[in-house]
């Protein structure tokens, strides 16, 4: 997820899968939501236990123009480009999160990981300056802040290298 | 790249199509490389919507094959390298959901957690409440930054 400095645009993608209350089928697939489109979409990619999948958020724009946020899977040997939104700004304001989302419902969650998760910096003020592939490793050095809805927590969370190492389960 | 070049050269012979759909292939990529440039190129076009979308449907459909979802890290060729522009198309979702309340739940739970805290395992038996509850609320649990970020990527890996 890519979300501007006040959170009230943002782009993410990732994989989900339905509780049965929401009746869509309990297998997992790729989603895309942004707050352009408004909505969920949903792509039946047959993710399996056991594998690795890469996601990428990636602006295409210079800071200038409408800022277009693309996203990305990697699958069959290409990016898939999964949906691309105009946010209305640019990278220097954005906020880097992940994110974990459990509905209400019995499903039993599939563990997974998110291994080296890093970011990518660069320089409000010095945009057409700055080397623009720094890939800084998401450690604590970085101001992070680690938020859980007050609802309650269905999904249980470890961070075996904070906060590039994520690792997720169900907690019973 | 602008909604005339695609609609002309998609009226072009099947050789040309093809070369000139590598070459709408080759400059989004390009396009997504030096935009991280700030390059003069993609800085004097401003962009409406109506044409990302045309750039978009100008990319071939990525193609289902067998399953090849699985990379052993350190994973793909990137984005933003032009020496090697990685291959790219579009994918084509299946289902939309409209979901006004998503942005109204989101903001709710980034709104009541402005205390910053650090990582924990989380309590099993609020997990039993929420369960129960017949509540649909998702629940969220956010991790970012403030930085001056301005790319992203990610790797899941089901265990």
């Amino acid at each position: 997820m890519i979300a501007n400095g006040t959170r009230t645009e943002w782009t993410q993608t990732g994989w989900v899968e339905f509780s049965p209350v929401y009746q869509l089928g309990t297998q997992r697939q790729v989603f895309h939501y942004d707050t352009m489109h408004g909505g969920w979409e949903l792509y039946p990619y047959p993710l399996q236990d056991g594998s690795s999948y890469f996601f990428w958020i990636l602006q295409e724009s210079a800071p200038t123009d409408p800022d277009q946020w693309d996203s990305f899977l990697w699958w069959n040997d290409e990016w898939n480009l999964l949906e691309s939104a105009v946010l209305g700004w640019h990278a220097g304001r954005a906020i880097e999160a992940l994110e974990v989302t459990v509905a209400q419902g019995s499903t039993q969650n599939p563990p997974a990981a998110l291994p080296n998760v890093p970011l990518l910096a660069n320089s409000d003020t010095a945009w057409l300056e700055q080397p623009f592939e720094i890939w800084q490793q998401w450690d604590t050095t970085v101001p992070t802040d680690l938020v859980i809805n007050e609802i309650g927590p269905c999904y249980c969370s470890a961070f075996p290298s904070p906060y590039s190492d994520w690792r997720v389960d169900t907690c019973f | 790249m602008t909604l005339l070049h695609v609609q002309i050269h998609w009226h072009t012979s099947a050789p040309a199509r093809l070369y000139l759909g590598i070459l709408v292939k080759a400059a989004l990529v390009f396009a997504i490389g030096t935009g991280w440039h700030g390059s003069a190129a993609t800085a004097a076009e401003p962009r409406d919507i109506a044409q990302i979308r045309a750039a978009i449907e100008a990319l071939p459909a990525c193609q289902g094959g067998p399953f090849r979802g699985s990379t052993t890290p350190p994973g793909p060729p990137s984005l933003l390298d032009p020496t090697s522009p990685a291959s790219v198309c579009r994918a084509t979702p299946t289902k939309f959901l409209a979901d006004p309340h998503r942005a109204m739940q989101l903001g709710r739970a980034l709104e009541a957690s402005s205390g910053r805290r650090g990582p924990q395992a989380l309590d099993a038996s609020q997990c039993q409440r929420s369960v129960d509850s017949t509540a649909l609320n998702p629940l969220y649990l956010f991790t970012g930054t403030q930085t001056t970020s301005s790319g992203f990527d990610s790797i899941y890996r089901f265990l």
